[in-house]
């Protein structure tokens, strides 16, 4: 059995984490934490939270003092409604205990059995310096200005403050091994394949074979098709009206595109002008009109900028009377 | 995070207490806490004798929880072959305590079968 064997399964249920803020006052705690506490010269007082025995038989609940005080008062806790806690005395009271005095360095932890008893499993005296955490000391004697002691204000120590972290099991796995080849005749350093695609039809004027790129170009063609945003598809204006925008960076793609939208109107004797708008630039690109009561394809050669533009469409209503809506179903630009 | 967030997740019971409640002498199995209401004799206690691979990073523990009348003794005796260490430091087959209420003893056991003190309360005056 290796010495590393269960060892980080132990770390893992060791810890009691401590809760991340020094904790002030008389006040309830959850169990299952350690809480440091600063000393001071009155009594101070905690209660252990109260929960079912079943959900907190086997937890803890610990008290650490970190900060000192010059007179420490005495420790209490007092056990949940229906529980007991043991005092340094050994006894279980349903009461308020004491648990000794605010030393500096005073531990005490208590485990929970089935029978919402907390009993005492670790007990520290503490008993370190009384002076101030922090007390500047000049050859041994505090400094005090005009009674008050000078503190370095240093937090106390991170790993009292920080969030407890999980603890994450290692495991150490077998280094994979190099793909060694097998035994038998040396093999040549390459094989030939022959090229079925080998055409000089697929060749350029410049003498480069072109099947690939013609294949990718037919992939591409297949998705350049850039959808605008409609926040509307109909208007009643008879002035433009913007119904969604599209910004786009003809560079990657060439600038010759396609205006393509899905037109119709509601009623005979009017028309819908769609206006494509470059807001970046300040022009107008194409427009594209259609009469049709029936939704109707209409399409333009556009020529864009190979920079990045932002592009508005525009829909208005020709003839026919307010109220009577022109449509633009959908609009896109495409290569 | 929610104050109760993870609460209980994160709080696995570092050893289990047995369910039973030990009143005279009894052969216990380690890798639990044994609690002990106070009587009015002598109490011995014998720990199981389980493999070494077993038993290495187990612990084992005794609780007086309940006083009597009168203090009387509290013997806990090793496993076979195997050593229990005193207040003192020292390993020994078997530790002699008192059924003082309060009174707690924690032991792990090394690769060596040597169950090693880690945990110990004495009641005493309130400071």
């Amino acid at each position: 059995m290796s010495q590393l064997d269960r060892y980080f399964d132990t770390l893992a249920t060791r810890g009691l984490p401590v809760w991340p803020e020094i904790a002030v006052g008389e006040n309830s705690y959850e169990p299952g934490y350690v809480y440091t506490f600063e000393a001071a010269d009155v009594t101070a007082f905690f209660g252990i939270v109260l929960h079912r025995v079943a959900d907190v038989a086997g937890m803890r609940f610990a008290l650490k003092c970190v900060v000192a005080s010059e007179d420490p008062a005495l420790l209490k806790i007092s056990a949940p409604d229906g529980q007991r806690v043991e005092g340094d005395d050994g006894f279980l009271s349903t009461g308020l205990v004491t648990c000794g005095s605010q030393t500096l360095g005073a531990y005490r932890e208590w485990l929970c059995d089935q029978d919402g008893n907390w009993l005492m499993v670790r007990r520290i005296e503490g008993g370190g310096s009384v002076l101030p955490f922090g007390q500047i000391v000049i050859q041994g004697v505090p400094v005090v200005i005009q009674g008050v002691p000078l503190v370095n204000t240093v937090p106390a120590p991170l790993a009292l403050r920080q969030p407890p972290r999980p603890v994450i099991p290692a495991v150490i796995v077998p280094r994979a091994r190099p793909v060694v080849p097998p035994p038998g005749p040396s093999l040549p350093e390459v094989i030939e394949l022959e090229d079925a695609f080998d055409d000089d039809s697929l060749m350029n004027a410049l003498g480069e074979k072109l099947r690939m790129a013609q294949t990718l170009r037919a992939m591409l063609d297949a998705v350049l098709y850039f959808p605008f945003t409609l926040r509307t598809t109909s208007v009643d204006s008879a002035s433009f009206e913007s119904i969604g925008v599209l910004r786009l960076d003809a560079t990657l793609f060439g600038a010759d595109f396609v205006l393509t939208a899905e037109l119709e109107v509601s009623a005979s004797g009017q028309s819908v002008e769609l206006q494509l708008y470059d807001l970046t630039a300040a022009a107008v690109v194409a427009t594209l009109t259609s009469s049709s009561t029936t939704t109707e394809n209409q399409t333009a050669l556009v020529v864009l900028p190979l920079a990045g533009h932002l592009y508005d469409v525009r829909l208005r209503r020709v003839g026919g009377a307010p109220g009577e809506l022109v449509s633009c179903r959908s609009v896109a630009l495409r290569r | 995070m929610g104050f109760l967030e993870g609460l209980f997740e994160d709080t696995v019971p570092e050893m289990p207490i047995a369910d039973e409640i030990i009143t005279a002498d009894a052969v216990v199995a380690p890798g639990s806490l044994y609690r002990i209401a106070a009587g009015d004799v002598d109490y011995t206690l014998t720990m199981q004798t389980l493999s070494l691979a077993t038993v290495s990073n187990m612990r084992f523990a005794v609780k007086v929880y309940s006083s009597a009348e009168s203090v009387f003794g509290l013997t806990i005796v090793a496993p076979s072959g195997q050593l229990l260490e005193d207040v003192a430091g020292e390993l020994v087959a078997s530790v002699e305590l008192t059924q003082l209420v309060g009174l707690y003893r924690e032991w792990l056991c090394d690769a060596e079968g040597n169950w090693m003190l880690v945990g110990n309360v004495d009641p005493g005056e309130v400071a």
